[in-house]
């Protein structure tokens, strides 16, 4: 059955449950500049991500290696400018602990779960408006056909120009102003199409892919906030946790 | 049982003085099959939309009279298929109306089985739509639009993106519709709805004009069918070097004069994760399509050749590999070493820029070959000699529009644009895919004459269509490509 779909044997997360799991971790370690707080919580993080949401290492590494050089851009402008009376190092490493969980937590959650499964779940869980829902799927699956676009328009423009002194400006200006007009005419199909096919009269409507929310998603949802929780009240009664906004 | 009624109905987008209907006046009865013809930019596309009570909520404009749509169910086929691609599955793309209507889960998974086994898609149920060649994709919004078991059909050029065999398939599955349901299409390729239509009407400047029979309509539009001046029987054909498959490959050392482009034994597969277009497919409501798997090569040893000034079409069913060669011609794929050969060298050793100096690519879209602001700054780019450039305007009927912005001209203006910016390049060899593409009939009938006028007899073209009666009317060397292998044939 169709509705079933989803259901696999072991049990998977809602997207959304995994979103709000993965963001009571990550608030304490928004306030926090320590440097216990910060890999407390991305040992937390990667259990959810990987044992949990299943996350593929090799993914993961390849996003977040380039990700992490804005963590190391920090660590070095902190350790070499560091604000008077501060331990640069100390702070350099905090800092750095710091955006790396951030950017590790945020990114691999993107990579556990399909951007469709996201706006599906929106939809049917949280009640965005199906409209705005169905134009993220649209907006989300012109990406490729823009790319393939830029791939031939600047093809052609390159064998029109070969051999030919460029004209830079026309060549930088022109190419934008093709696909994006490409892009806002596609747009305007993409609407019609959908008020074509009744979704402007859809009030309620159903799903062959259903994305469900159960009571075991509650459950993982108040386990995760209240683990995320009882690590902080551990660190800040244990005199580790350092608060710092920003 | 009237579905439709306009009275007085006029028209005006946003911002134009002129309105781009006035005073119209249609009725439209349960179970007619009504084709809009006209030409390109006459409304038929805005009128098809007015129709399914789009009009203004979702294109916008001044929209007076009378208008009354008498009928609840409707479906609505666009002309560019990707353009209605809103969910990431085949799947889903068909059950988005119904999910529409709140219909059960169990009955939408009955009507898309149904109606992916009529249409041969099943393998494709959980497929990316976008990842489905354009015939295939064309064939997905059909299926989508029938899905919805409407009483009003609207499809605006269906065969778009069809080749001849599945165009012609299309219009004998929607023979077999029910009696009651009404369709109103808009189709250039007349020669495809013949005993589909029972009323034809059609829209120039502004009005509404409904032939009596079907040789009035023919009267009013040139036909490819039967050239007037001569197609068919150019000597360009003549100029082919025969396809020497079996004969050692030209290269550096050979001794007779080399082809212009050269293909020797080319292949290309997709890796496993990349889109397959390698599909075979049945045709519309024939056979079931067999997906081919994701590691067959979508080239197979392929072997060409094109000799100066000739004209070659390659053509083939969706899927078959045409983009897939045009990409290795282009080296938007990579090139093997010894496969593509330029003048007796292979292009692998050539720098790109050498390469490329000895073409001219006409994309399917041809804004995207624009660069300037207006036509004659597009002439002057391409032409370092004024005189000459204000020459080829006058050859292609431009000379008027010299001011104009290429992105305003009309689809049968851009395209003559593009030919007469390739003309200008003095380039050995234009690539033109899909030249016909967005063009009415008219506008193919004069492209068909420009593709012969004397300044083109000393280049080759190499074209990719799917358009067969437009390719047998330039009466050219054709290149049938299926399953990887190409074979020539005569239409």
């Amino acid at each position: 059955m169709s509705q079933n779909r989803t259901v696999s044997p072991r049990w998977e997360p809602n997207p959304l449950a995994l979103f709000l799991a993965q963001l009571f971790l990550m608030v304490p370690v928004l306030f926090a500049m320590d440097k216990i707080t910060p890999l407390c919580y991305l040992t937390l993080g990667f259990i959810n991500l990987f044992f949990v949401a299943g996350l593929e290492l090799v993914r993961f590494i390849r996003l977040v290696i380039p990700l992490s050089t804005l963590s190391l851009g920090l660590f070095f402008m902190n350790l070499f400018f560091p604000a008077q009376g501060v331990n640069g190092l100390d702070r350099a490493i905090s800092v750095f602990l710091r955006s790396f969980t951030l950017i590790s937590l945020s990114s691999g959650y993107i990579l556990s779960v399909s951007p469709y499964d996201i706006i599906r779940a929106l939809m049917q869980n949280w009640h965005l408006n199906y409209r705005l829902g169905f134009s993220l799927f649209a907006g989300w699956n012109t990406i490729p056909l823009l790319k393939r676009d830029i791939e031939i328009a600047q093809k052609a423009q390159e064998i029109r120009m070969a051999g030919r002194k460029q004209k830079p400006r026309a060549s930088l200006t022109r190419l934008p102003i093709t696909i994006l007009s490409g892009a806002i005419l596609h747009g305007e199909r993409l609407s019609l199409s959908m008020a074509g096919r009744g979704l402007e009269d859809a009030r309620e409507r159903t799903f062959i892919h259903r994305i469900l929310w159960t009571r075991k998603d509650t459950l993982y949802c108040i386990g995760a906030g209240l683990t995320a929780l009882l690590f902080w009240v551990v660190l800040i009664l244990g005199g580790i946790f350092v608060f710092e906004l920003g | 049982m009237e579905v439709i009624r306009l009275e007085g109905l006029s028209f005006r987008f946003p911002g134009r003085a002129k309105p781009l209907f006035k005073d119209l006046n249609l009725v439209i009865h349960r179970g007619d099959r009504l084709l809009l013809h006209g030409p390109s930019g006459s409304g038929k596309s805005t009128l098809l939309a007015i129709l399914a009570g789009l009009v203004p909520d979702h294109v916008g404009g001044e929209l007076t009279g009378s208008l009354r749509l008498s009928y609840t169910r409707k479906a609505l086929v666009l002309q560019n298929p990707e353009a209605q691609v809103i969910t990431p599955t085949v799947e889903e793309e068909l059950a988005f109306p119904l999910e529409n209507r709140a219909m059960r889960v169990d009955d939408m998974d009955r009507r898309i089985t149904a109606m992916l086994d009529r249409f041969g898609m099943a393998p494709f149920r959980y497929r990316n739509p976008l990842e489905l060649s354009g015939g295939e994709c064309q064939r997905l919004s059909l299926a989508a639009g029938l899905i919805q078991e409407p009483e009003l059909l609207f499809l605006d050029e269906p065969t778009s993106y069809l080749d001849e065999d599945r165009s012609r398939a299309l219009f004998r599955d929607l023979a077999n519709l029910p009696p009651e349901v009404t369709v109103v299409l808009v189709e250039h390729r007349l020669e495809l709805v013949e005993g589909f239509c029972t009323r034809w009407v059609q829209i120039d400047e502004g009005g509404l004009a409904e032939q009596a029979s079907w040789k009035e309509v023919l009267a009013r539009t040139p036909s490819l069918e039967l050239p007037e001046n001569g197609h068919g029987n150019t000597t360009r054909s003549s100029g082919i070097v025969a396809d020497r498959a079996r004969e050692p490959a030209l290269g550096p050392n050979s001794s007779s004069p080399p082809p212009l482009l050269e293909i020797r034994g080319l292949s290309h597969r997709y890796p496993p994760s990349a889109p397959a277009p390698a599909t075979v497919t049945g045709a519309l409501g024939g056979t079931t399509a067999e997906t081919a798997p994701a590691n067959t090569p979508v080239l197979q040893n392929l072997s060409l050749s094109l000799a100066p000034g000739s004209i070659t079409a390659i053509m083939g069913p969706s899927g078959s590999g045409k983009t897939t060669l045009l990409k290795k011609i282009l080296r938007l794929l990579p090139v093997e070493r010894g496969t593509i050969w330029w003048k007796g060298q292979d292009i692998t050793g050539l720098k790109r820029n050498d390469y490329f100096q000895n073409l001219a690519y006409i994309p399917q879209n041809p804004e995207h070959l624009f660069l300037e602001d207006t036509v004659a700054e597009e002439l002057a780019l391409s032409s370092e000699n004024r005189e000459e450039a204000l020459h080829l305007a006058r050859l292609f009927a431009l000379e008027h529009r010299l001011k104009a912005h290429p992105f305003k001209l009309s689809e049968g203006e851009k395209r003559r644009l593009t030919l007469c910016i390739a003309l200008a390049m003095k380039r050995p060899l234009i690539i033109m895919d899909e030249p016909t593409y967005g063009l009415d009939r008219q506008g193919r009938h004069r492209l068909l004459d420009y593709l012969q006028i004397p300044e083109l007899s000393s280049v080759s073209m190499l074209l990719v269509s799917h358009d067969s009666p437009f390719v047998r009317a330039l009466g050219c060397r054709t290149l049938l490509l299926t399953e990887g292998h190409v074979e020539e044939i005569h239409l």
